[in-house]
């Protein structure tokens, strides 16, 4: 069996084959994958895990008022001692208290919300950030390669804990870091996107139809001419409504650790695509596309992309983990989430002064921690085999 | 705390006007004593010898008497030098004659303050001789040099004719400070008023230096006589004999204190029963450090307080081996006055009406750590009991409920114009506060207190160097509310707790210590009253009543007045000085 050696290109030639083969079923990529994925009873636990984690953490107000447990941020001295010490485990607090009375069922509950929306927020970052580099060194080489290349060796080299203790010292004070008026800019963005965007789409069409390519000019090629300027757009609105009424690009608290974590986070994706890129741009489907004139956007977008989905899953469900630990470990260092929003690290860190009095308080937020890293790991491990034909059947 | 309090205190332009009596034997009764020797009776009995370790996080300061403004190093200086006046374990009202023969005496209306100086005090080697009045004197004038920089010379004793306005180029004389004879210190002062003078006359800078041997380092920037100390206390850290320079004393590390050979227990007032103590420096865990004293030999507590967990233990467990000592001034949280919306009075009384102080204790440890506070002196401290006592009294309804009284606090708010009885506007208000426990736990609570009545916070966890000189301390920073602040006393007399930190004109542009910033002209004349009265009930009375006038303006939050927890091993006996805020290693012994 020659079908799928991994790619998306070749699950495609599959399925094409299939139906005039010798009766055996067509099956698509995605079921391919699903039945390799499911043979991995452990990943497959992990990955239910993991569903549960995202749906307690979606719900975790729902959940905290139907077990009638305290909010997370709610303090009270009814549950200390008259020393001040926490109390432990019981029918009014599930899994004991903190040194503030608060209820750690509910601070674990949200602390997953912490943990889940710093790795998506950072793990896209990184993947924005990653896949475009990786594209575009990978594929156009030369000085673009080794310029983009020798910026990510930079920041695979710099020490990223000491770096992003330093960010996150510095954009924690005051009103952030980056502060300019990020109103007017997102503004002059979206103004100068559609500008140009629509000075370009004329353009393209008044060449096109010199060049006698009536069939070309079509509203959705239009579309296509103007998709780069509605990113510059879609930049622009972002820049002057969710950030230019603030003041800061990197606002303290959860901002901070999600530019953080992906900082340190995107040169590893960036290498790992590159890689791949510079593989697949020697492919024949690839040379068959440009010798067909497709554009470079075409090619990257089109080809080459679609065929970096393995990898980049795979590396996802790698650096997501990482970015959780990441979070916990900034947070424990006092520079990540901060009080009164519930975070793992920032509730181990707390919970450090008091682990032979207060087991409780660094367990459960321990547990839930390395649950859901191991987690992670096991499902990006069950994906990586399920991708990998070399330990498929 | 008493480092990040005196950083404040040194910062405001404090002309505290303590007098002797208040200082150093005024009660709140009145009734003025001087200086007296001390009866050892409540002494315990250690047995001679031995020796004992302790277990600290940090290094000292500085041993420099001229330099060391941090409690840790008063807990080193007053084992290994004597100043001219200090406190013995377990009183504040009376201070002791230690390198003096006898308490001040005053004269020309108070213009001149006259010392008398033991004339069998030595110097240990390599100076191996007797301290003079001269060696006070160069003591006093080194600490107004740029080389020697001093936290509270400028403060405290630039009252003394010829001191400089600043810092000088070297060790300059002051014509004020004269020595007709070896054994007699003179001070010639500037105004009458020499209470703040003769009521300081206990801190370190009183330390005697030998001019003769300590001038080549003071010559150098900054000096380095740390490394050279002259030492005339009972115990000394080993040096070389030739040199001088300390061999005892690895920065960082550990410092070791032995006995010294010219020290004569009759010319002192202290035991000194260890021969020998070790300070064990990098013990950064106090979980950790605080059950090995507990459950160790020969072990006791340097600069890291326990947590409260094992104060806790050490209730249950270990009962004999835990002491404290009073603090030398309240905890509050500030609001600054000239900020909305607590430039409005009704606003400041609400939030302190709606102030779970209860739960603001607990962060710390609970009752056992200390009293819930209403004002601003503490109990013990001249003025407490004219205030009120522990009751705040009937007037100040907003400090009543312990726990808190929502409603009232509501009351205020709508009286303040917000009709639902909590704030409804727009302002983000910049709050600092320290981000290391206790005090990051302090600051949780207080976030909490702030919430209810539905104010929108800007919080800043901050170290509490940040906090207090980049945040509170400077005005410009606009910082509405500081949560963790901790005051405390230089020395025994109300205007030192109350003046730096709620005096209208102290208020500074940087380093500034009245963080509410009230600048009340009703209160700052109450001030400049008090502080030109006597020594006496008159005065006690007069602070008091300064006490209770700022606690009517609302302009912070008291809420404890603490005890510092201080814990050694079952077989180490001490006592607690509440000066040092720290055992007082001369009055340490093994059991028998």
């Amino acid at each position: 069996m020659i079908a799928a050696r991994g790619t998306a290109q070749e699950h495609h030639a599959d399925r094409d084959r299939s139906p005039a083969g010798v009766g055996v079923p067509a099956r698509s990529p995605q079921r391919l994958l699903w039945e390799r994925f499911r043979r991995d009873r452990l990943a497959l636990a992990a990955l239910v895990l993991l569903v549960g984690l995202v749906l307690v953490a979606l719900l975790a107000p729902l959940i905290v008022s139907l077990v009638g447990a305290r909010p997370p941020d709610q303090q009270s001295t009814a549950y200390l001692d008259a020393f001040g010490s926490a109390t432990g485990p019981g029918s009014a607090n599930l899994l004991g208290t903190d040194e503030l009375g608060r209820d750690v069922f509910s601070r674990v509950l949200y602390g997953a919300r912490v943990s889940l929306l710093v790795a998506f927020a950072s793990t896209a970052l990184i993947l924005l950030v990653g896949v475009s580099v990786g594209l575009a060194a990978g594929y156009y080489r030369g000085w673009v390669d080794t310029f983009l290349s020798r910026v990510t060796d930079v920041m695979l080299a710099f020490p990223v804990l000491l770096l992003a203790l330093g960010l996150g010292a510095a954009c924690s004070i005051g009103a952030g870091c980056l502060t300019v008026d990020y109103g007017r800019i997102g503004v002059g963005l979206i103004l100068a996107g559609a500008a140009c965007g629509g000075l370009f789409v004329l353009w393209a069409r008044s060449r096109d139809r010199r060049a006698g390519n009536a069939e070309l000019h079509t509203a959705r090629d239009a579309l296509a001419n103007f998709a780069p300027f509605a990113l510059l757009i879609a930049l622009g609105a972002v820049l002057a409504y969710a950030v230019g009424g603030r003041g800061a690009l990197i606002q303290p608290g959860l901002p901070v650790v999600v530019v953080i974590v992906a900082l340190g986070g995107w040169p590893y994706m960036a290498r790992i695509v590159r890689g791949q890129v510079l593989s697949l741009r020697e492919r024949e489907f690839v040379e068959a596309a440009r010798a067909l004139g497709a554009s470079d956007r075409r090619i990257l977008l089109r080809h080459i992309l679609p065929n970096l989905v393995a990898p980049i899953i795979v590396a996802t469900t790698l650096i997501i983990p990482a970015s959780i630990l990441f979070e916990a470990a900034l947070s424990f260092l006092g520079v990540g989430v901060q009080d009164p929003q519930a975070s793992w690290g920032a509730m181990i860190s707390d919970a450090t002064g008091t682990f032979d009095t207060a087991w409780w308080y660094m367990t459960f937020p321990g547990v839930a921690l390395v649950l859901t890293v191991l987690a992670f790991n096991l499902v990006g491990d069950g994906l990586q085999d399920a991708l990998d034909p070399r330990t498929g059947t | 705390m008493r480092r990040l309090a005196r950083w404040a205190t040194v910062t405001g332009t404090l002309v505290a006007l303590a007098t002797f009596g208040a200082a150093c034997g005024s009660s709140d009764q009145g009734s003025t004593t001087a200086s007296q020797e001390t009866s050892v009776d409540t002494v315990p009995q250690g047995v001679k010898g031995g020796k004992v370790t302790v277990l600290a996080a940090g290094d000292v300061d500085f041993i420099d008497p001229g330099q060391t403004y941090y409690a840790f190093g008063y807990m080193v200086d007053y084992a290994v030098m004597r100043p001219l006046y200090s406190f013995a374990p377990g009183t504040l009202e009376t201070a002791q004659n230690d390198l003096a023969a006898g308490p001040p005496v005053l004269s020309d209306g108070g213009r001149t303050v006259t010392v008398t100086l033991r004339p069998d005090v030595r110097y240990a080697p390599p100076v191996d001789r007797a301290v003079t009045a001269q060696d006070v004197k160069y003591a006093i004038e080194r600490a107004f040099s740029a080389n020697v920089p001093n936290g509270y010379a400028f403060n405290y004793f630039s009252v003394i004719e010829g001191t400089p306005k600043e810092p000088t180029d070297g060790v300059k004389p002051i014509s004020g400070l004269q020595t007709p004879d070896d054994q007699t210190l003179v001070f010639r002062l500037k105004t009458k008023e020499s209470g703040t003078l003769v009521a300081a006359l206990v801190m370190p800078i009183t330390m005697p230096v030998p001019a003769e041997y300590a001038k080549p380092f003071d010559a150098k920037s900054p000096s380095t006589y740390d490394q050279h100390v002259a030492f005339s206390g009972p115990y000394m850290i080993p040096n070389d004999p030739k040199t001088g320079k300390l061999t005892g004393r690895e920065p960082g590390k550990s410092i070791e204190l032995v006995r010294s050979p010219n020290w004569d227990a009759a010319t002192d007032y202290r035991p000194a029963y260890l021969d020998g103590i070790t300070i064990q420096e990098g013990n950064t865990d106090a979980a950790v450090s605080s059950r090995r004293i507990l459950q160790g030999s020969g072990l006791m507590q340097g600069d890291n307080a326990p947590p409260a967990p094992t104060i806790k233990q050490a209730v249950q467990r270990y009962p004999d081996q835990l002491k404290f000592v009073p603090a030398l001034g309240p905890r509050y949280v500030s609001l600054n006055t000239s900020i909305p919306p607590f430039d409005d009075l009704n606003v400041r009384k609400a939030v302190n009406a709606v102030f779970d102080r209860t739960a603001m204790r607990l962060t710390r440890g609970g009752a056992i750590i200390g009293d819930i506070a209403w004002g601003y002196l503490p109990p013990g401290f001249p003025g407490f009991a004219a205030s009120g006592g522990l009751k705040p009294p009937a007037e100040f309804d907003f400090l009543q409920d312990p726990d808190g009284d929502p409603e009232l606090a509501a009351e205020y708010m709508k009286k303040a114009g917000y009709p639902s009885g909590r704030y409804t506007g727009d302002a983000k208000l910049l709050t600092a506060a320290i981000n290391i426990s206790p005090g990051s736990q302090t600051a949780a609570v207080a976030q909490n207190q702030f919430e209810k009545l539905g104010f929108k916070l800007n919080f800043r966890s901050l170290s509490p160097e940040t906090m207090t000189t980049k945040f509170c301390g400077t005005p410009q920073a606009k910082v509405a509310i500081c949560t963790n602040v901790a005051t405390s006393a230089d020395f025994v007399d109300p205007e030192a707790l109350l003046k730096p930190y709620f005096y209208g004109p102290a208020i500074t542009p940087s380093n500034n210590a009245n963080w509410s910033e009230l600048d009340d002209p009703r209160i700052n004349a109450a001030m400049d009253a008090a502080s030109a009265l006597p020594p006496g009930d008159e005065r006690v009375n007069a602070w008091a009543d300064v006490n209770k006038q700022i606690v009517a303006s609302a302009a912070a939050v008291p809420w404890i007045w603490d005890k510092t927890p201080l814990i050694a091993s079952k077989d180490v006996q001490s006592l607690g000085n509440a000066y040092l805020t720290s055992w007082d290693l001369s009055f340490t012994s093994l059991k028998p």
